[in-house]
C-alpha cells in the first residue's frame, strides 16, 4: 500500500530488500489472460445494448492495488478477484533496468502488470540540504530506468513530515473498523527538531525538483504523480504542507507545465479538504494532469481536520459520479479503491491483518472494495 | 444459498433447529444515521450520497446463522436483510418470532423463508392434504410474524448431478453444469414412478388453489424459484419450472399477487432468455416476490453453462438493476452463488465439499457488487 511504501522509503536510504518490476509496455496485454467471451467497450456513453461481460481495454482507467515485490500467493489471490494492475515502492534508488525488471517480472508471470511505483530518497531534496544534487541524479536514472523498462507512472511524495498521529479507530457498522482522523488528537504533537519548512520554501525546493525532473520523465515517457498530503492538514510537526488544497494542486501543475508533471487525484482526500470532488476531477483531469487516481469514500465534520474514511457505500462522495467523470475524461491509468476497512472476518485469517492505519483492513476488505469499483465501472460503460 | 436449504428442510422432518424471524413492517429500513433516501430513480443529478435505500426499494439480503459472531460479519459488509430455511413444520408464530427475534437483536430482518416438507403433494400421493393443512398454518403464522415471503420449489428431484467444479481466473472456482454428465438417470429411490409434466401442472395447481387463498389472507408472497439447474428432465421427472412458458404457465394458475415467483436474471440466461424481457413480463405483473441476482456464461441453454464472478458474465447486471427499481420492486434481492476464494480455503472454516462451495470473501464480493450497482441506478 501506498504507505507502507512511503515508510519503507524514508527508514533508510540503504534499502535491503531489492525488488523486481515488470515493464508495462505501450501495447499492453501480454500476460493478461482475457475471458474468451468479452467484448471492449468502445465508449462509455450511452450505448443501449452495452454487451456483456464488460471489459475494460487499454485506453480504460485500471483497478490496481498494492501487492509486495515477490508476494506470489497475493498475486494469485488479486487475480481470482479480478484485478490485473498492481503498483508497489520501488527497488533501492536509483532504479536500474535489471532493478526494475526482477520486481516486474514476477508479477508478468502471474498476470499481473505493474503500473506504477513509488520513489522515495527525496529528503535532501525536500529540505533543500546539501546532498540534493546527488538524490536529483539518482531519481532522474531512476526515471530513465522506468523508460526503458515501459513503466508508465512514477510516484511519490513532497512532505516534510506526515501526520499520522491524527489517526486513530472508531467502530463501524457491526464492529467492523473505521479509520478516523482528528487534528486535535496530534496537534500537540512536538515540531521536529531542525529547521521547520515554511511553505515558500517548499514551493521553491519542489520548483527546483520539478525542473531538473520533469524533462526528463517526459523524454523517458514516464509521467509523475505527486500524491496530495494525506492526512491534508496544514501543518505537521510545524511544518507547512503544500499539497493540501485545491489551490496547491492547481500551483503544482503551473509549475512545469507537462503532463509528466502530475498528480493522484483521490476522491476521498478532495472531500476532506471540503472540494468537490467532480470539480477538482475535472480541473485536473481536463489538464491531462492525473497520472494515477485513488478511489475511496469518507464522512466529513470539518474540512482538513475531522473526518472518518468508510466503506464505499456509507460515504458522502458521489462514486457514481466519480466514475462516470473519471470515463469521460477518458482517464486511462491506475484507479487504487484504496483503505480497506477492518473485518473481523481478516483479523481472524491466519496472519491476521497487516495495515498500519488504525481501522484499517486486509483482503476481504480490499476484496470489498475492488468488487464495489469493478461494478461502478461496469454500470458507467453501460450506461 | 438455496441449496443448503433445500437439503436442511429436505433432510429430515424433524427440524431440530428452531429459527427466530423478526416480522417486517412497512417502516423497516429506516435505520441508516446520516443517510438520505434515494427519491427515485428517475434521472436525478444531485443524488445525496450516502445513498441509503427506504422501504419500498429492493433490499439486499443473504443467508446468516444464528451465531452472533456470524450476524456481525453480515452486519460489516453492509447487509441488513437475511432469508434462510424456515423452521420445523408447522410453523407457528411461536416459532417463526423466536428466530426473528434473534436476528432482529443484531439488527438483521428476515425477508425470506423457505418451506418445505411437502413431498407428497409434489408426487401427489396419499397424506398430501395433511401437508398441505401444514403448509396452510404455516402460512398463516408468517402472516402472524410479520414475514412477507415464504419462498418453496415444486420439483421431483433437483439436478444437483449436473454440477461440477471448474476454474476461473488465478484459480478462482466456478460452477459448471452439464445435462449431458448425468442424463437418462432413473428415479431415486423412493421417488416412484417418473412424474410427467401433466402430473406435475396437476399437483402444482392442487397446491396451489388450497394455499393461495390463505398466504393473500394472511398477507404473505410466495415465491416459487425456478428449476436451477434448469433443465427439461431430472432423473426422469418431468421439470415444470424450467421455461419462461413455464413460468407464465405458473401465475396463470391463480391469479394473486400472493402467487409469485423468485426472479433469478442467471437462470433466465441460462434457459437462453432475455433476463429483461422475463424481469418486465412478471414484474409489471407484480408477480416477482424474491429475486436472485448472479451472472453466467452459457454454452448451450438450458444443458451447459457456467455459473461465473458477477463481472465476467453474460447478463447485463447494470441494466437488470436499473429495471428491478424501475418498475418499483420492494422485496429481496440475493447476490447469489460466489466464488471459491483461496483466502476462504485458507480460513479456519474452509469450504465446504460440495461443488460450488463458497466462503465469506466470496460473498463479500457479491455483497460490495450488487451495493454499488444499486448505488449506481439510484445515482443515475
Amino acid at each position: 500500500m501506498k504507505d507502507n511504501r512511503r515508510d519503507f522509503l524514508k527508514k533508510s536510504a540503504a534499502m535491503a530488500a531489492a525488488i523486481s518490476a515488470t515493464g508495462f509496455s505501450a501495447c499492453n496485454g501480454s500476460g493478461i489472460k482475457k475471458p474468451e467471451v468479452s467484448s471492449v467497450v468502445e465508449s462509455a456513453a450511452g450505448s443501449k445494448a452495452t454487451e456483456w461481460p464488460v471489459t475494460f481495454g487499454a485506453d480504460r482507467p485500471k483497478i490496481c492495488v498494492g501487492i509486495g515485490a515477490g508476494d506470489t500467493k497475493m498475486m494469485r489471490q488479486y487475480k481470482q478477484v479480478g484485478v490485473d494492475y498492481v503498483l508497489m515502492g520501488g527497488p533501492k534508488v536509483p532504479w536500474t533496468e535489471q532493478s526494475l525488471r526482477e520486481i516486474i517480472d514476477p508479477f508478468k508471470a502471474e498476470g499481473l502488470t505493474v503500473i506504477n511505483m513509488m520513489i522515495g530518497g527525496n529528503q535532501n531534496i525536500i529540505y533543500g540540504k546539501e546532498g540534493r544534487e546527488q538524490e536529483l541524479k539518482n531519481i532522474q536514472d531512476s526515471i530513465v530506468a522506468a523508460g526503458k523498462v515501459g513503466l508508465p507512472v512514477v510516484e511519490y511524495n513532497f512532505y516534510a513530515h506526515r501526520f499520522m498521529a491524527g489517526y486513530y479507530e472508531l467502530t463501524g457498522r457491526g464492529g467492523s473498523g473505521i479509520t478516523a482522523f482528528d487534528y486535535e488528537r496530534g496537534k500537540n504533537a512536538p515540531a521536529d527538531q531542525g529547521t521547520l519548512m515554511t511553505a515558500e520554501a517548499l514551493w521553491e525546493n519542489i520548483a527546483w525538483f520539478l525542473k531538473a525532473v520533469v524533462p526528463v520523465a517526459e523524454k523517458a515517457g514516464v509521467r509523475l504523480a505527486l500524491h496530495p498530503n494525506d492526512p491534508p492538514v496544514p501543518v505537521s510537526h510545524g511544518h507547512a504542507q503544500i499539497m493540501a488544497t485545491f489551490n496547491d494542486w492547481k500551483r503544482l501543475i503551473d509549475t512545469v507545465d507537462s503532463p509528466s508533471n502530475g498528480m493522484t487525484f483521490d476522491c476521498g482526500v478532495s472531500r476532506e479538504t471540503g472540494e468537490d470532488p467532480i470539480e477538482v476531477l475535472r480541473y485536473l483531469g481536463s489538464r491531462d494532469r492525473i497520472n494515477h487516481m485513488h478511489y475511496r469514500n469518507v464522512t466529513v465534520q470539518q474540512p482538513n481536520l475531522k473526518y472518518e474514511e468508510v466503506f464505499f457505500d456509507e460515504g458522502v462522495v458521489n462514486l457514481f459520479e466519480v466514475m462516470k467523470e473519471v470515463f469521460k475524461l477518458g482517464y486511462k491509468f491506475g484507479l487504487n479503491p484504496e483503505h480497506p476497512r477492518a473485518l473481523d472476518y481478516d483479523k481472524e485469517h491466519p496472519g491476521g491483518i497487516q495495515n498500519q492505519y488504525p481501522g484499517g483492513g486486509g483482503y476481504t476488505a480490499q476484496t470489498y472494495n475492488v468488487a464495489y469499483t469493478k461494478a461502478m465501472m461496469q454500470a458507467v460503460a453501460s450506461l | 444459498m438455496d441449496k443448503n436449504r433445500r437439503d436442511f428442510i429436505k433432510k429430515s422432518a424433524t427440524l431440530a433447529a428452531a429459527f427466530s424471524v423478526t416480522g417486517l413492517t412497512a417502516s423497516a429500513g429506516s435505520d441508516n444515521k446520516n443517510g438520505t433516501t434515494a427519491q427515485s430513480d428517475g434521472m436525478q443529478k444531485d443524488i445525496k450520497w450516502p445513498v441509503v435505500f427506504g422501504p419500498d426499494k429492493p433490499k439486499m439480503c443473504i443467508m446468516s446463522s444464528l451465531d452472533r459472531n456470524y450476524m456481525r460479519k453480515v452486519k460489516q459488509i453492509g447487509v441488513d436483510y437475511l432469508l434462510g430455511g424456515g423452521p420445523q413444520m408447522p410453523w407457528t408464530e411461536k416459532s417463526l418470532r423466536n428466530i426473528m427475534d434473534q436476528y432482529a437483536a443484531e439488527g438483521l430482518t428476515v425477508i425470506n423463508l423457505m418451506i418445505g416438507g411437502f413431498d407428497k403433494t409434489i408426487y401427489g400421493l396419499e397424506g398430501r392434504d395433511e401437508e398441505i393443512r401444514r403448509i396452510q398454518d404455516s402460512l398463516v403464522a408468517a402472516g402472524k410474524a410479520g414475514l412477507p415471503v415464504v419462498e418453496y420449489n415444486f420439483y421431483a428431484h433437483r439436478f444437483t448431478d449436473g454440477y461440477y467444479n471448474t476454474s476461473a481466473r488465478g484459480g478462482a472456482g466456478t460452477l459448471s453444469m452439464d445435462y449431458d454428465r448425468a442424463k437418462n438417470l432413473p428415479p431415486a429411490q423412493g421417488e416412484g414412478k417418473p412424474m410427467t409434466s401433466e402430473a406435475m401442472w396437476a399437483n402444482l395447481t392442487y397446491f396451489l388453489k388450497a394455499v393461495i387463498p390463505v398466504a393473500e389472507k394472511a398477507g404473505v408472497r410466495m415465491a416459487l424459484h425456478p428449476n436451477d439447474p434448469p433443465v427439461p428432465e431430472s432423473h426422469s421427472h418431468a421439470q415444470i419450472v424450467a421455461t419462461f412458458n413455464d413460468w407464465k404457465r405458473i401465475i396463470s394458475i391463480v391469479d394473486s399477487p400472493s402467487n409469485g415467483m423468485t426472479f433469478d436474471c442467471g437462470v433466465s440466461r441460462e434457459i437462453g432468455e432475455d433476463p429483461l424481457e422475463v424481469l418486465h413480463y412478471l414484474g409489471s405483473r407484480d408477480r416477482i416476490n424474491h429475486i436472485h441476482y448472479r451472472n453466467v456464461v452459457v454454452t448451450t441453454p438450458s444443458l451447459k453453462y457456467e455459473e461465473v464472478f458477477f463481472d465476467e458474465g453474460q447478463v447485463n447486471m447494470f441494466a437488470v438493476m436499473r429495471d428491478i427499481f424501475k418498475m418499483g420492486y420492494k422485496f429481496g434481492i440475493y447476490p447469489e452463488h460466489p466464488r471459491a476464494l483461496d483466502y476462504d480455503r485458507e480460513h479456519q472454516n474452509g469450504l465446504g465439499k460440495n461443488p460450488g462451495d463458497a466462503g465469506y470473501t466470496g460473498w463479500t464480493y457479491n455483497v460490495a457488487y450488487c451495493k454499488a450497482m444499486m448505488q449506481a441506478v439510484a445515482s443515475m
